[in-house]
């Protein structure tokens, strides 16, 4: 089930009507809203929910018995726990890219015998759910949460509106809101509305018109383009795939808080960025944090000397990479990350250690430093978005483009990417200004103004609507 | 220990400070009843102004009890809506952006089978009905009786390899680099993931002019939906191409309007009809005599039921192709079998690597798997006019 449908707004006023009126027995309400994540997910296959409750049956059972054990059968439980985990991604997402290139190794080396490939359907938010599974079980491990009920834990890691595509929400997160029953005299209507229609906003009219009128077609034949067109293809991008993504966190987010729950922020901004490493304290914060805490700091973090930091780095940004899919390019765009975030770092200790000063004044100094961020970040987004590396290298080398002028780049087309980028530097209370104005109105102006919005988007938007980007993953 | 008796230390967060995430907002938050009827509201007031756009949307859904529920639902919605005009800032934006704007009244995907092109039909110099009749040869079991080379694609590679030799074109005039050959390459998604490719392999020759265009979800099936023979037409007056490619059927294998009944996919009056529907087409784009046009077939599918119903498509343009003899039908099906004889994602290359030529949808060509069957029609198309003059590409 998609969310910006017809259908998805007739489940959820169900959902949310059903919701309220539960809340309050938690017996009853718990079973409801699990089946109602198990409808909203089996709408793209009844497969895929069998998936979905083997992985929660699997991550309780360990969770239960890693809670019960001494520490030597929880550390044991707690392995078993995170190689079913990725035992359960390796077969769906990345078996075939193993046997494929195993066997293509084999064949240069004139070895007949090819490893067989399995094909298998990619269950939708595998790589979400999965790794809040894992955070789960780890962070029992830890000592840092403890054990939840079955029927909790199952409404939790299938809990529709961040199930697909994030954020990745944690347990002990999660759980407290499970207990505490919000309040429903206290609903943050004006704040969850906004995130819902700026989220459609950004899906529906941005990301398809962009995709459509520019990215599609530049990056399916980049040598028809003249370079200043590839060149803004790929700016167009960077703002499409974030109008993707951020505008389906922004509508679970919205549609979480309608339940009464508070998700995590996923985005803050990041094409605001100087540096690459504030990137990524900004983009799809839920992943970063989950590398940090269950990648990079069990890796030795920084704390093992300059070499191991590094390496760490490096690793964390491949492992971030092969999370997205199972291509070479997904590495390379983690690589090109990793490679940067380890000079960025090295350029910090030196400055530290010898005490340097800035070479630029601060106002130049920062320009600079964001010009640079934000195009190593497209330069990673050419290869996240190409099909292969020859294609990615093809588009990098139609930027020298001169001729080939095919007429994509139109002045609204060039008004929306660069707008769109401009919006990054929107102070945030200017919107919590807006929250206050629609929350200051009455019922029938508040709906009005949700009913206009939701028209002005359906009219501009395209006909049809596009899965998201991440789904894939 | 179940979480509502977890400890404290369990409500804070893992990380100590980290704050607790609360959904209450007790300074400007709404009781939950005033968020239903406010949002309710609001979705009752989007539906009273776009309810010709969800009855349209209704409308053009593939015929069954989905979309008769659908109807039932919205009709009389949109009825009231146009009744108070409500209906009516919709439809200024629609024209405002410049979009065409339909009355559901004149969708009327129920109409006489005459009605797929009718209305553009004697614009092209064409009849306007087509029926099996009319065309003795595309009745496909007749075909087969008589002996005619209609593909079998799942019977043998041998087989299938028959369909490419189906018909003998009139020679075309040799472009040359100052007289390019003017190519249009049109269809559905499919051309979506190779006709980009395919305009450039052929720029590349030095004699091909090449154009393409798709449109999503589109066939010939559902002409209320996407009306393919009108823009044909269009695109043939524009352009003058001196060939075209044409690929449909992805979206095709669904029930279809045969004088005001609905004809099941597959059924005599459906093959009846989708087969006058696909010979239309093909005299549309040959009523020029200089004009050819190659046909694709479609490629093996992952899901077994769709590439039944594909392959029964194929035998459908086969055997149109077979009967007109500018119109070149390609079998694409071997060309994307996997090592097993099968559908499979990874087929191997001439240099026996196994190469990714299809998406993870099991229906759509990757990008070298659109290059594959770019340089297939390209020679294919070097079969069929002098392109020696030009470079390979």
């Amino acid at each position: 089930m998609l969310f910006p449908t017809f259908v998805f707004g007739a489940f959820f006023v169900v959902v949310f009507v059903v919701n309220w009126l539960t809340r309050p027995h938690p017996a009853l309400w718990k079973p409801l809203m699990l089946a109602a994540s198990i409808v909203f997910y089996g709408w793209w296959s009844w497969r895929f929910v069998l998936l979905l409750l083997a992985t929660i049956v699997i991550n309780w059972v360990v969770g239960h018995y890693a809670a019960m054990g001494s520490d030597q059968g929880r550390r044991w439980w707690i392995r078993a726990g995170v190689a079913a985990n990725l035992g359960i991604l390796g077969v769906f997402k990345y078996w075939d890219f193993f046997a494929v290139e195993m066997s293509n190794l084999l064949e240069s080396l004139g070895i007949s015998g090819a490893l067989p490939v399995l094909e298998y359907t990619l269950p939708v938010g595998i790589s979400f759910y999965t790794f809040q599974a894992m955070s789960y079980i780890i962070d029992i491990g830890r000592g840092h949460i403890r054990e939840m009920a079955p029927l909790d834990f199952a409404v939790y890691l299938s809990f529709f509106p961040q199930l697909v595509a994030g954020p990745i929400v944690r347990a002990a997160e999660m759980a407290p809101q499970l207990a505490a029953r919000s309040d429903p005299r206290y609903v943050p209507a004006a704040e969850a509305f906004g995130l819902i229609l700026n989220g459609l906003f950004k899906k529906v009219v941005i990301s398809s018109f962009l995709a459509s009128e520019i990215v599609d077609g530049v990056f399916a034949d980049p040598s028809a383009h003249s370079g200043p067109e590839v060149a803004l293809a790929v700016y167009a991008y960077a703002v499409q795939i974030y109008a993707d993504f951020s505008g389906y966190t922004d509508i679970a987010i919205g549609v979480a808080l309608l339940l009464g729950f508070r998700f995590p922020r996923n985005f803050d901004n990041p094409y605001r960025a100087l540096t690459l490493q504030d990137f990524w304290r900004r983009w799809h914060m839920t992943l970063s944090r989950w590398l940090r805490d269950y990648l990079y700091v069990p890796l030795g973090g920084n704390r093992r000397g300059r070499a191991a930091t590094y390496r760490n780095l490096m690793l964390v940004m491949l492992l971030g990479g092969l999370w997205h899919g199972s291509t070479w390019n997904f590495v390379i765009w983690g690589g090109i990350h990793g490679v940067v975030l380890a000079v960025e770092r090295l350029l910090r200790e030196h400055r530290e250690r010898t005490g340097m000063r800035p070479l630029l004044p601060s106002g130049i100094g920062e320009t600079v430093r964001w010009l640079v961020t934000f195009h190593v970040v497209c330069l990673a987004w050419v290869f996240f978005r190409s099909e292969s590396l020859s294609a990615a290298m093809e588009m990098l080398g139609a930027l020298a483009n001169l001729g080939n002028d095919a007429g994509t780049a139109t002045p609204l087309v060039i008004a929306v990417t660069f707008g769109a980028l401009a919006f990054q530097f929107v102070p945030s209370d200017w919107f919590e200004q807006l929250h206050v104005g629609f929350a200051s109105l009455g019922w029938v102006s508040q709906g009005a103004v949700v009913g206009l919005s939701l028209v002005a988007i359906d009219v501009l938007g395209p006909t049809g609507v596009a899965p998201f980007i991440y789904f894939q993953f | 220990m179940s979480a509502s008796s977890a400890p404290a230390d369990h409500r804070t967060g893992p990380f100590g400070g980290q704050p607790r995430l609360d959904a209450t907002d007790r300074r400007s938050g709404v009781a939950a009843g005033r968020v239903l009827v406010a949002g309710a509201f609001g979705l009752v007031l989007a539906i009273a102004l776009n309810a010709q756009q969800l009855l349209r949307e209704a409308q053009q859904k593939p015929f069954g009890y989905g979309r008769d529920a659908s109807i039932a639902v919205w009709e009389p919605v949109e009825g009231a809506s146009s009744a108070v005009g409500l209906h009516l800032p919709r439809l200024w934006a629609d024209e405002a952006l410049g979009r065409e704007v339909l009355d559901p009244g004149e969708v009327d995907p129920y109409g006489p089978a005459g009605r797929f092109g009718s209305g553009i039909a004697a614009e092209a110099g064409e009849p306007a009905e087509h029926s099996p009749d009319a065309h003795p040869g595309i009745v496909v079991a007749e075909a087969s009786d008589e002996g005619t080379a209609v593909g079998t694609p799942e019977t043998s590679p041998a087989a299938e390899s028959a369909t490419d030799d189906i018909g003998e074109p009139a020679p075309v005039v040799a472009p040359t680099p100052d007289n390019p050959l003017r190519l249009a390459v049109i269809g559905d998604s499919m051309v979506r993931f190779f006709g980009d490719t395919m305009v450039s392999l052929a720029d590349q020759t030095g004699v091909i002019d090449a154009a393409t265009e798709h449109q999503l979800s589109s066939g010939l099936t559902r002409p209320d939906f996407y009306d393919w023979p009108a823009r044909i037409v269009e695109v043939l007056a524009a352009d003058d191409p001196d060939a075209v490619v044409l690929m449909y059927g992805g979206n095709d294998a669904q029930a279809l309007a045969v004088d005001g009944q609905i004809a099941r996919p597959f059924s005599d009056a459906w093959v009846g009809e989708y087969s006058s529907r696909v010979a239309h087409m093909m005299d549309l784009v040959t009523t020029d005599p200089d004009r050819i046009l190659i046909w694709v077939g479609q490629p093996i599918m992952r899901d077994p039921d769709f590439d039944h119903k594909m392959v029964e498509l194929n035998k459908i343009y086969a055997a149109e192709a077979a009967a007109r003899e500018r119109v070149r039908y390609v079998d694409t099906r071997h060309l994307f079998r996997g090592p097993g004889g099968g559908y499979s994602r990874y087929v191997l290359d001439e240099a026996g690597q196994r190469t990714d030529v299809r998406l993870t949808d099991g229906v759509h060509l990757s990008t070298i798997g659109g290059q594959w069957l770019s340089r297939l029609l390209l020679d294919k198309l070097g079969e069929m006019v002098d392109l020696s003059s030009g470079a390979a590409p």
